[in-house]
């Protein structure tokens, strides 16, 4: 039998954390760490501690544009790249959607799907 | 999905306490099912979205429940309580995910029918907790939701109103108001102050209510009134300040 895939929580308020920990009671899955709010940041810690091969962060939906956050989930065929400024660096990363109005089946594919290999690039 | 889930009976012989959970979000209704399914003292019978289809669903389950347990963040929660407590006065509802910053949802959710509120910052313990306290006939409520509310009672009960003047608004009404002033939409308002826009839409609403203005026009120039009049001057502060 496969070892389950080791999962950290990183949520935005307890009852959230509360939430998603119900949502993720799934075959194969084990939440091994939940952190709420981003003060001590000990998510990587927590990430080394028990070898999580997953995280699930909450994004405040506030913290994108509101306008980019509705093209992103209506999968327009525009492609949205974002830019975070982090001291004296810039970091560019693309948003696009896995999925929306989600459920437990969905994120518990996407958390499974995720630890699969990917295939190599050419 | 339009209607509720119904789930199996609770084979538990604690008499535990019966529920529906309405949320408009799937992933939130699905956890928390997971979630209560782990307590013996609770049985979710149904859960779904606050749609018109699954009102009629949560009746038919409610005929056996004892409390409905509402997410406070659903976009039409007030709505859906009040109509839920019209159809079966004998359900308590209980909203969950509240934020205690935001007084307008708070009385919007207390009018509306709600005996119990647990904070975004609850547990699984305090949330079993206060679903037996609602179906016992208690009031769960944190401090700062109850004195939200006794606030709002006092101003009731003073005979002052809700209708006296941009003193009685809330912070948040005041930032809204603010904005308004600004000439901003309530889209625009929205991602300013990072909330959703019926959570504007219903800020803008209590705004006219209290200003007693129609119009948001008529409210920004209430603000703008109210700010040339108050603002400080040292050499004659009696006097009002010149026009810009």
């Amino acid at each position: 039998m496969a070892a389950p895939i080791r999962v950290v929580l990183a949520a935005g308020s307890s009852m959230e954390a509360l939430i998603m920990d119900g949502a993720l009671a799934q075959p194969g899955i084990e939440v091994v760490r939940t952190v709420v709010g981003t003060g001590d940041a000990p998510v990587a810690e927590a990430v080394r501690e028990h070898g999580a091969n997953v995280v699930i962060a909450s994004v405040a939906v506030s913290g994108i544009a509101r306008d980019c956050y509705e093209l992103i989930r209506s999968r327009a065929a525009v492609r949205v790249l974002a830019v975070a400024v982090l001291g004296r660096g810039a970091d560019l990363f693309e948003l696009r959607p896995l999925g929306t109005n989600v459920g437990s089946g969905d994120l518990a594919a996407a958390i499974r799907a995720a630890v699969r290999p990917r295939e190599p690039a050419i | 999905m339009n209607g509720l889930d119904q789930s199996p009976a609770h084979p538990d012989g604690r008499n535990p306490v019966r529920i529906v959970i309405v949320s408009d979000v799937a992933l939130f209704r699905e956890g928390l099912s997971g979630v209560l399914a782990r307590h013996p003292d609770v049985e979710v019978l149904a859960v779904g979205p606050p749609t018109e289809s699954s009102l009629v669903a949560a009746a038919a389950a409610a005929e056996r429940a004892d409390v409905a347990l509402v997410d406070a963040s659903t976009v039409r929660a007030s709505a859906f309580v009040g109509r839920l407590a019209a159809l079966l006065p004998h359900i308590r509802t209980v909203a969950f995910a509240v934020s205690d910053e935001d007084e307008a949802e708070i009385l919007a959710c207390a009018e509306a029918g709600v005996v119990g509120f647990v904070p975004r910052t609850g547990s699984a313990e305090e949330l079993v907790a206060a679903l037996r306290a609602a179906a016992r006939g208690e009031v769960p409520c944190p401090p700062r939701v109850a004195a939200v509310v006794f606030r709002r009672l006092a101003t009731l009960a003073n005979g002052r109103g809700p209708a006296t003047g941009d003193r009685t608004l809330t912070e948040r009404e005041r930032q809204v108001a603010a904005l308004i002033e600004r000439g901003l939409s309530n889209k625009e308002i929205a991602v300013a102050l990072g909330i959703e826009v019926p959570t504007v839409k219903n800020h803008v609403h209590h705004i006219l209510e209290k200003l007693r203005v129609r119009r948001r026009a008529e409210a920004a120039a209430l603000v703008r009134g109210r700010r040339r009049w108050s603002r400080p001057s040292p050499s004659r502060p009696s006097a009002p300040p010149p026009e810009i």
